[in-house]
Order: C-alpha cells, then sequence, then structure tokens
C-alpha cells in the first residue's frame, strides 16, 4: 500500500505535496509563507504538535478577508492533543501523517464541488462579508446549523465558526450585532442555547463570580454555626459554646453541657465573618469579577445576552449561493448620488438624446479597493460621513447636471459630460488623486488604493454594454 | 323607675360617714386612698425631688452629649418586617446619632427576611440578623445582643415609633445615677382612636401605666420595663446573661437587673408610641399572657426575693410585695367584698353597685383630670378622653379583673404559661421542667 501512495504523492523539502491531482502544503511553525502564497494549493495541513500555532494559524487562515482562503480545506496533521469544540469547528478534519491523506481526499473535494456551486462572494459591505463568510463556510461545510461553541478565549465565551475568528476580544461583542442582522434580513433562524454575562466595564465575558464580604467584599471569611441553648435561651456562635478540652459544647450562660441537637438545642443559622474587615453577616453579596479588566461587578451590573444557536434559512441558503446583497439602504442615502437603476435609466435616455444631435459624454468609475478594511479601521458610521465628503468633493469638478452613484459601496460610476475624453480624463485622475489624499490624512495605517477608468460614451452601443466594458473586473 | 330612684335617694340619705364606710370600704381603702390619695401625693412629691434636682438632671444631659456613648438598638421579632422601614425612618430622626441598629429575624414566614437584607445593603440597618428556626423571643434579643457593641442595648418593638429626642431621653438616667442598670420608656397608645377598646388602653395607659411608673420609679419599685421601649446597660446585660425565656420576659429582666444590685428608672419624656390590640379579644389574649407572668417570674420563678440571706433586699421586697398584693391577692378580695356585700346586704345590692359606679366613675373623672398635670407629653387632645372615662369603670373594674382572676387561676393550678404558642414548644419544655 506504501509503495502505491509514493508512486502518486511527491513531497518535496518545502512541505508541498502533490497528490491524486491535488495540491497541498503543510504549513510548520516558521514555514515563513505568507497568506497570498498559501492560495493557490488546494488545501492546507497545519502541522498540530504545538497547539497554540495550531489554534492561532487556523483562525488566521479562516478570517483572511479572500473566500480562496476561507473556504479552502484545511486540516491538522499530527495534532498533539484535541484542541477543542471551537477550534475543531474551523478546520475539516485531522490525520496523523501524510499517509493519510487518502482518507480526506472525499472530504476535499466535496468541498471544492460545494465552493464551485457559489456565484459570488464579494460583499457590498463589511458586515455582508462576514455573513458570506459564515454562510459560504457553513454552506460548504454541508452545515445546515450553526451552534455556538463555549471556548475559553473567546471574549464573549461562545463562538460561531466562521464569525468569530474575524474579531479581536475587544471587538468580539460585534459577533452579536452581525447575526442580528443577518437575522433581520431572514437569512438565518436563531433559537435560544444558553445565557450569558459579560463585565460591565469592558464587555469581556471572562468573570470569576464568587461570595464576598458585603461590606469590603473581600472573599476572605470564616463561616460558624448559631447556637440556641434552649433551656437559657442563649444565643451566639459556636464558638462562644467550644472549649479547648474536649468537644463538648458547654453553655456560657447556665454552664450546662449542651447534649443533644434538636432536644436542648439547635443551630438557627450561619454567620460570616470576614477576616479583613470583621464584617458579620449572614449573607454573602456574590460578585463578578472581571479577569480581563479586573473590574468587581456587581450581579445586577452585568450585561446579560441570549446565545442563540442559527439555522440557515432558505433565503439564507439562496443568498450564500447567488450572493448576499444587503439593503442598499446606506448608499441611497448619500446626498449628490442617485440610486443606480435612475443613473442606469438617465444615462440611457441621454444616450437618446445625443444619437441626433451629437456630444462629448463620458462614463467613469473609480473603484476603492478594501473597504472592509476600511470600515473595521473606522467603522461604518465614520464611513458614511467620509463618503458623503468624498461626493462633495467629486460634485465640484462636475457639471451641475452630471450624474453620480454608487453600483456598490467600493463601486462609484459618474458621468462627466459635455467635455472632451482627454479633458475628462485628466479631470478624473485629479479627483483620483484628491480621493487618495483625503483618505491617506484621514485614516492612519490605512493602505488606500483607488482604481479608476474612463471612456466616452458611445451614441451607437447600448449602456448596458459600455457600463459592463468599463467596470470588468471591479464589479 | 320612680320607685327605684325614691328609694335610692333613701339610701344616700341613710348613708352616715361610718355606714358609707362599712359598705364602700373596698373603694375607700383600695382605691381611693391607693390610687389617687397616695398617688396624687407621691407624684407631688417626685416632681418637688425632680425640681430640686434639675441642675443634676442637667448636668447628666452635659455629660451625656459631651460624652456621646455609642449605643445599640436591637429589635428582635418575627414577622415584622412590614414596619421595619418606618421604624428606621422613625430612629434617624432621632436629635441622638451615634447607635448601630440589629435587627433580627425569628424565623419569620413572611417577607421580612428580603426586606431586611435588602434594607442592611443600602445602610439603613447595621446588621440583619435572621434566624431560620425560630428560637421566641427572648433568643432572638440574645443574638442581637451577643453582636451589640454598644455602651448601652435599647431594645424596641418593632412596630414603635418615637419622639425625635426618646433616645436621648431614655438614656439620661444612667447619667443622673451611676446605680441605674435599665430604664424604661414611656409608652402610649399610638391607634387610641381605632377602636373603643383602644380608646380604653390609651387612657389606661395614661393612667395606671405611666402616671404608676413615675410613682414606682420615684420609690424604686418599678416593676416591668416595658419591651417596647427600654435602655440597658451593656455591662449590666453581660452579668446578667441576656434575657431568660418568656413570656413576661419584660418583667423578668427588669427583676434580674434588680437581683443584680442595679436600680430601674423610669423616663416619662421618653416616648414611644405603640399600637395597642384593637379588639377586646386579643386584648384579653394579651393580658392573660402578662398576668400569668405574674405568677410565673415574682412567685414561682424569683421567690427568692421573699427569703432573706438569699437575694434579699428591700426595694426589690417591696416592689414584689407590692406588685403581688395588688395584682393578685386584691385581685382575689374583690371577690371577698364581693360575698361580704351579698351577705350582709343583699337587700341593697343594686344601690351599692350603682353607687360604686359613680364613685369610681367620679374618682377617673378627678385622677384624668387632676393627673393630666403631671403630664408633660399628650398624644392626644383631654378632650377627646372625656366621655369614655365612664367607660374606664367597666374596663378595669370587670373586664381586666376577670382577665387577670382567669389567667392567675389557669397559672397557678395548670402553669398555663408554658403552652404558649408565643414560645416555641422546644423552648417551654425545658423551662417548665426547670420551673422556670
Ligand atoms: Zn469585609
Ligand atoms: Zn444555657
Ligand atoms: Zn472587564
Amino acid at each position: 500500500m506504501d509503495s502505491k501512495i509514493e508512486n502518486i504523492m511527491h513531497q518535496d523539502s518545502n512541505g508541498e505535496i502533490t497528490y491524486n491531482g491535488h495540491t497541498f502544503y503543510i504549513l510548520y511553525p516558521n514555514s515563513g509563507k505568507s497568506i497570498e502564497e498559501l492560495l493557490g494549493y488546494t488545501a492546507i495541513l497545519i502541522h498540530a504538535v504545538h497547539s497554540a500555532f495550531a489554534s492561532f494559524t487556523i483562525q488566521r487562515l479562516r478570517s483572511y478577508k479572500d473566500a480562496k482562503m476561507y473556504l479552502k480545506p484545511i486540516y491538522f496533521i499530527n495534532p498533539s492533543i484535541d484542541s477543542g469544540g471551537y477550534i475543531n469547528s474551523l478546520i475539516d478534519g485531522s490525520i496523523f501523517n501524510v499517509n493519510q491523506l487518502n482518507s480526506i481526499i472525499p472530504n476535499i473535494e466535496e468541498i471544492l464541488i460545494r465552493t464551485h456551486q457559489l456565484k459570488n462572494t464579494e460583499s457590498a459591505t463589511y458586515e455582508a462579508s462576514i455573513i458570506t463568510k459564515f454562510l459560504t463556510l457553513a454552506y460548504t461545510r454541508g452545515r445546515k446549523q450553526v451552534d455556538p461553541i463555549p471556548y475559553q478565549f473567546s471574549g464573549i465565551n461562545y463562538s460561531y465558526a466562521g464569525i468569530s475568528c474575524n474579531f479581536e476580544h475587544s471587538e468580539e461583542q460585534k459577533v452579536f450585532s452581525i447575526l442580528d442582522k443577518a437575522e433581520k434580513d431572514g437569512l438565518i433562524q436563531g433559537e435560544f442555547y444558553d445565557k450569558t454575562h459579560y463585565c460591565n466595564k469592558c464587555n469581556h465575558g471572562a468573570l470569576n463570580y464568587r461570595s464576598v464580604c458585603p461590606k469590603c467584599s473581600s472573599s476572605d471569611s470564616l463561616t460558624q454555626d448559631i447556637v440556641h441553648h434552649f433551656p437559657c435561651g442563649n444565643v451566639g456562635p459556636i464558638s462562644d459554646f467550644q472549649n479547648e478540652f474536649d468537644d463538648n459544647l458547654n453553655c456560657p450562660k447556665c454552664n450546662k453541657v449542651l447534649r443533644h441537637i434538636g432536644v436542648d438545642y439547635d443551630k438557627p443559622s450561619v454567620l460570616h465573618i470576614c477576616r479583613k474587615c470583621d464584617h458579620k453577616f449572614q449573607d454573602f453579596d456574590v460578585k463578578a469579577k472581571c479577569l480581563n479588566c479586573e473590574f468587581d461587578n456587581e450581579l445586577e451590573e452585568l450585561i446579560e445576552k441570549s446565545i442563540k444557536r442559527y439555522t440557515i434559512t432558505n433565503k439564507g441558503e439562496n443568498a450564500t449561493v447567488f450572493g448576499y446583497l444587503p439593503a442598499n439602504r446606506e448608499i441611497e442615502e448619500i446626498p449628490g448620488t442617485i440610486r443606480y437603476s435612475l443613473f442606469s435609466n438617465l444615462v440611457s435616455l441621454e444616450i437618446e438624446r445625443v444619437r441626433v444631435v451629437g456630444s462629448k459624454n463620458n462614463l467613469a468609475m473609480i473603484y476603492l479597493h478594501n473597504t472592509t478594511e476600511l470600515v473595521t479601521k473606522i467603522g461604518e458610521d465614520r464611513r458614511r460621513v467620509l463618503t458623503k465628503e468624498v461626493v462633495n468633493i467629486i460634485k465640484k469638478f462636475l457639471r451641475p447636471y452630471d450624474l453620480i452613484t454608487y453600483k456598490n459601496p467600493s463601486l462609484m460610476v459618474l458621468t462627466l459630460y459635455d467635455i472632451s475624453i482627454e479633458n475628462a480624463s485628466l479631470l478624473l485622475e485629479e479627483i483620483v488623486d484628491l480621493l487618495k489624499k483625503l483618505l491617506t490624512d484621514n485614516i492612519k495605517g490605512y493602505n488606500v488604493l483607488i482604481d479608476s477608468r474612463i471612456q466616452p460614451i458611445d451614441i451607437h452601443t447600448t449602456y448596458k454594454t459600455q457600463i459592463s466594458e468599463l467596470t470588468v473586473g471591479f464589479d | 323607675m320612680e320607685k327605684f330612684f325614691d328609694e335610692y335617694l333613701n339610701f344616700i340619705v341613710w348613708l352616715t360617714p361610718n355606714r358609707f364606710l362599712r359598705i364602700f370600704w373596698f373603694f375607700v381603702i383600695f382605691e381611693l386612698c391607693r390610687y389617687v390619695i397616695l398617688d396624687f401625693f407621691l407624684l407631688s412629691l417626685s416632681r418637688i425631688t425632680r425640681y430640686l434636682n434639675r441642675h443634676k438632671y442637667e448636668e447628666a444631659r452635659e455629660r451625656f452629649l459631651f460624652e456621646q456613648p455609642f449605643v445599640s438598638v436591637i429589635i428582635p421579632g418575627k414577622n415584622e418586617g412590614k414596619h421595619i422601614f418606618k421604624l428606621v425612618k422613625s430612629l434617624q430622626a432621632q436629635t441622638y446619632k451615634n447607635f448601630e441598629t440589629i435587627v433580627v429575624d425569628d424565623g419569620s414566614d413572611d417577607d421580612t427576611p428580603i426586606i431586611g437584607r435588602s434594607m442592611q445593603r443600602a445602610g439603613l440597618i447595621s446588621m440583619f440578623l435572621r434566624n431560620d428556626l425560630r428560637g421566641g423571643k427572648a433568643s432572638a434579643a440574645n443574638l442581637a445582643l451577643r453582636f451589640a457593641k454598644g455602651k448601652y442595648i435599647v431594645h424596641l418593638d418593632a412596630d414603635c415609633s418615637f419622639d425625635y429626642d426618646a433616645i436621648e431621653q431614655i438614656l439620661l438616667p444612667f447619667y443622673m445615677d451611676d446605680r441605674v442598670g435599665a430604664v424604661g420608656g414611656n409608652v402610649m397608645v399610638r391607634n387610641y382612636k381605632e377602636s373603643l377598646v383602644t380608646t380604653l388602653q390609651a387612657l389606661e395607659y395614661y393612667d395606671t401605666i405611666s402616671v404608676g411608673r413615675v410613682i414606682s420609679s420615684y420609690l424604686g419599685i418599678y416593676r416591668v420595663i416595658s419591651g417596647a421601649f427600654g435602655a440597658f446597660r451593656s455591662d449590666v446585660m453581660d452579668k446578667i446573661k441576656g434575657w431568660d425565656i418568656g413570656p413576661g420576659l419584660d418583667g423578668d429582666i427588669t427583676v434580674k437587673v434588680r437581683k443584680a444590685g442595679y436600680s430601674v428608672k423610669f423616663a416619662q419624656k421618653a416616648v414611644c408610641l405603640t399600637s395597642a390590640p384593637n379588639t377586646f379579644r386579643k386584648l384579653a389574649k394579651q393580658r392573660m399572657r402578662w398576668d400569668k407572668s405574674l405568677v410565673r417570674f415574682r412567685m414561682r420563678k424569683h421567690k427568692d426575693v421573699f427569703y432573706p440571706n438569699q437575694a434579699f433586699n428591700w426595694s426589690n421586697f417591696l416592689s414584689f410585695f407590692e406588685n403581688i398584693l395588688y395584682g393578685f391577692v386584691l385581685n382575689f378580695k374583690w371577690i371577698f367584698y364581693l360575698i361580704d356585700m351579698l351577705y350582709n346586704h343583699f337587700s341593697q345590692v343594686q344601690f351599692i353597685i350603682l353607687t360604686n359606679f359613680v364613685l369610681y366613675v367620679l374618682m377617673n373623672y378627678f385622677k384624668f383630670l387632676v393627673f393630666s398635670l403631671f403630664r408633660e407629653r399628650k398624644n392626644a387632645p383631654i378632650s377627646y378622653f372625656l366621655i369614655y372615662i365612664p367607660c374606664m369603670v367597666i374596663y378595669f373594674g370587670y373586664f381586666l379583673r376577670l382577665v387577670r382572676l382567669f389567667a392567675h387561676t389557669k397559672e397557678l393550678l395548670f402553669k398555663a404559661s408554658y403552652d404558649d404558642p408565643w414560645n416555641p414548644l422546644k423552648t417551654s419544655k425545658h423551662a417548665k421542667e426547670m420551673g422556670l
């Protein structure tokens, strides 16, 4: 059997394996490869002897922006320990050595087939891109239901495959708003799974619940029974009744020996004595100390959240395969722009109009790369403000009757009417330069990448053909 | 009717002073002399003494205010949660501020634990202790006492409210005399308008209870510090080791303080308002308990007071003697009077009853009005009570007497107080075995 495999398996010293027409890469710690370099392989095998490396790596790969990576079949090879439910939900399986590759081939091919069915994995907004990731990952793995999985390193105590790995601890609460949005859009259906609590100060979920002194919040205390001696009515902590010599209880009031619990004495309650402040109390306070920021929460101040398990709806499955377009409200609402459908109609009409008189009209597009990164950096709200500003700047270069639209949040299309193509090109260049400067100045550490194109409007071709020519590769 | 009046008039005319004394000897000796003349004399004397000692009072007050002793206010009880908030608010309004409040919940089966805990959380009470198993009032008070840190212990009932200076007033006697071990407060009826029975009790508290205590305190034979409002020296409480099981533990603790060699005072100005039983049935039940404890504690548990060499001292002896004479022996004596009248003056008995009634009414009016001069703090206008005074004759002369007679007989013959559900069975069983 070994000889058979060797015939078709080729492994080179870099960790590359070719087997059965698929290419694999074994990812070791310090392999020195960037994620981009891994995009071309059919599947990745993470060398999982160091479990910390393995769980870190799988989360990095699954959180990568490109579907080519995050949907890739990824396995652990030679895992030393079980990494637990959440990490297991991110990998597609594990094998002990390369000789077992054969066993995962059917699974890989199944994933590839399902991945191939996806028509569109691009998303218009950052939120949508995360939802897409969540949906497509589940779809390509044949899962209709996504369960929250308790995960000790999660900032919100539970993790969801495909979503949670995209966030730092401090941002993990966003998982909830994204899932809520997907549920609102009818893509998934939530069902109560559990309740969990978060620190009031930092939203973190790692909390140490303990009984504390209600006065000073110290958890160091001594508990004593209260003893009631019936014949004399004496009551006090049991230490009042104890002596150094034997186990008998003696009543300090009437000097009798307490004989039998329930007959001549009982223990009606207990008392706690704080070792720190000497406060005596019967009811502990329960407090939850945050293991992240050390804030000692009263139970009432904790943030309570319901954790749900989600089932992907039919609508959700459709959106998975054909691409998920969130309601484009935020695009339409930008002042100075018009809806794309209206834009199309108006430009079509203009083409008709000038067919008789002739004119120098142009159509241009501006594409901003990695808008998802932009949103992570500055948030959806600031992005909207920034977009408005961008539109205002562009309008200054245009004629009052020029039209601007966003086909999606990354792609802007505009007209430059009554101007020669040469001048229009210069104008567009100027606009792009200004945009680049604006974005670089406003967002620290953001790599601004803008593509633009312009072409004269051809009065003999339809608008449809012209716009797809213009935006090819960007739409 | 007319005939009756004619005959009655004849009876009155027939009454010479000698015959009056012969027939109304009970009234003259035991009521007029004891409760009017002697009381008036002693009240005046106490007032004069107070006037002569007024600088002592001022000095005591200065010393008290300078020292600002830490005081523990303890509030034991069962199912009193509903009263605690109001009570604490009334305590917060006190002129004296340096005190802690310890509430003990003796196995309540209502919302008391929730109320107590939340109030402790809110810092309105210093300590809330709950015994899940009920142990009786004495054990609840003892538990509070065990954790009290004050130099003085003020014991309260939860359903009371207090004059703004009540705590200050109840503590002053400790500063006037070092031998004072305990002080009783002046309890008045808050719900005097609620029903006839509460009005009558208000009158009774005005009269026998308040005035009576001024006098007995003056004579040094003051017997019962009301459980509703009393103050104790902590060191004395340590010596006598707290409360023993009741019922009647208020009287018992007072006797224990006396036997330990301390005197007990009544603070007339330390006013506390309490809710009196609002039906005759409830009142009878309460009084049965009080009256039974007279037998139980004076004549049984603390009978050593009467034996020379044991715990004998004159004021204790007198206090007990007076108490037993008036509360117990004379209670049976009116039966002799009844027999005397029925046997020797049977033909005139209807006139005697009527005259007695008139005499008692007159006496009550006289006492009420004259003794009003000795009351500085009134919680109701005098005029309100005037029409109720004739009822007092029946209330005192018949109702309370009958209840007392019944209670004493029952306790003497059957030791009934040990079966009182007021205490949990587990404790009364032991008390009975030991003859406490
Ligand atoms: Zn403490
Ligand atoms: Zn004992
Ligand atoms: Zn925190």
